[in-house]
């Protein structure tokens, strides 16, 4: 099924030369410590804060409006200490969603208000679900769906999930177009 | 501590060492806000006095008082007025005008809180039917590991102060948005940088 074209403000977003779409709306901290592979799509009011630790996304990233990304803390016996977030290819992270991950793999999607607590590791090609709420230091293994609160797992992905993430971010890319 | 992105409105009093995130916003619509010491409060989270719907004009100003040590994470909204010392209220969690937090007490993610109640010192509610249970030992007090933090996000209020307009998104190669403000920011802030980054091993290392 073809996704149906979504049209933006062409003022108040930024292409890069590598195709990133950069919302003028967001809040990226320490923006020298962000890094976007290519092809990115950061919407309006979405928050990077790439001044606690870096935050890298790789190519055909997407995420919505009043996502919160932010690298996981860990308290140490002298203090604390904040860790890189890294985030594979052709990651979906829906709306309202707060990504506190330390890892996050590719072919991954992340529904619509969503926590995903401190330092969670989500390997490739899962899915979490809308309202989900992972607890800190949870493991989402490749090819599971979870959901829930605190989210469990409660189901598995087809294996043609690499593909799927595939075709939809690279379709929603494609069809994320200025408004003429 | 207060970063520039943050929404404040009203007569609001913040003690000493407490940390604000950007976008975070302290609305104090119906009577003064009042803050103690050592709070944290994260990217998105909604401290609102509100007035109640319906009531017209209050004859006096209910005054919400926060203690000490608190944390307040993304996207949690709390209109409880009377909050004690040592809480966590975790994301996306609600507390309504009628709850009353005492002392230790954690609001666990996505959790709601609207019935009129005095939550008792130590519970933990979490999960999708909000269980409780009482923590048994005290929470450990975020004193010690303040500076630290404090430390980390100073560095990053500053930079969301400087960076509004150095819009700056590393690729493959570097790109800049090269406007002369951005550059100008961007000197600004290689020093402001540099300067923290010293001081912060200087500290480190004590």
């Amino acid at each position: 099924m073809e996704l149906q074209d979504i049209y933006y403000n062409k003022a108040e977003y930024v292409e890069t030369a590598s195709g990133n779409k950069v919302s003028r709306q967001t809040v990226l901290c320490g923006s020298q410590n962000i890094v976007l592979s290519g092809k990115v799509i950061v919407q309006s009011d979405a928050i990077i804060r790439g001044d606690l630790a870096n935050v890298r996304a790789g190519r055909y990233c997407i995420i919505s409006k009043h996502a919160v990304i932010r690298p996981p803390f860990k308290k140490f016996s002298k203090g604390v200490a904040f860790f890189p977030l890294h985030m594979g290819d052709h990651v979906f992270v829906g709306e309202h969603s707060v990504v506190s991950a330390a890892v996050v793999g590719s072919y991954v999607y992340i529904g619509r208000n969503c926590v995903i607590g401190r330092r969670c590791v989500l390997k490739d090609c899962c899915v979490i679900e809308d309202n989900t709420v992972l607890p800190p230091e949870t493991v989402v293994p490749s090819f599971t769906r979870y959901g829930g609160s605190p989210g469990v797992c409660n189901g598995e992905v087809p294996e043609c999930m690499q593909e799927l993430m595939l075709e939809y971010t690279r379709n929603y890319y494609q069809h994320f177009l200025p408004a003429k | 501590m207060v970063c520039n992105e943050c929404e404040l409105h009203g007569d609001i009093t913040i003690g000493s060492m407490t940390v604000i995130h950007p976008k975070a916003s302290i609305i104090a619509e119906a009577g003064p806000i009042i803050i103690g010491e050592c709070n944290i409060v994260e990217e998105q989270a909604r401290i609102i006095n509100r007035r109640p719907p319906g009531e017209a004009a209050p004859t006096s100003a209910p005054v919400m008082m926060i203690g000490a040590n608190n944390v307040f994470e993304v996207d949690c909204c709390s209109e409880a007025m009377k909050i004690g010392d040592n809480n966590v209220l975790e994301v996306k969690s609600y507390v309504g005008p009628e709850v009353e937090i005492t002392n230790g007490c954690i609001v666990g993610a996505a959790c709601q809180l609207s019935c009129p109640e005095v939550i008792p010192e130590n519970t933990v509610i979490f999960g999708s039917k909000c269980s409780r249970r009482q923590q048994a030992d005290r929470p450990p007090t975020m004193k010690d590991n303040f500076f630290q933090f404090s430390k980390i996000c100073n560095r990053g209020i500053l930079s969301s102060s400087v960076e509004l307009f150095s819009f700056k998104i590393c690729n493959k190669g570097i790109n800049t948005l090269s406007t002369e403000k951005c550059m100008e920011n961007a000197v600004w802030y290689y020093e402001f940088e540099v300067f923290t980054q010293l001081v912060f091993v200087v500290l480190w290392q004590l």
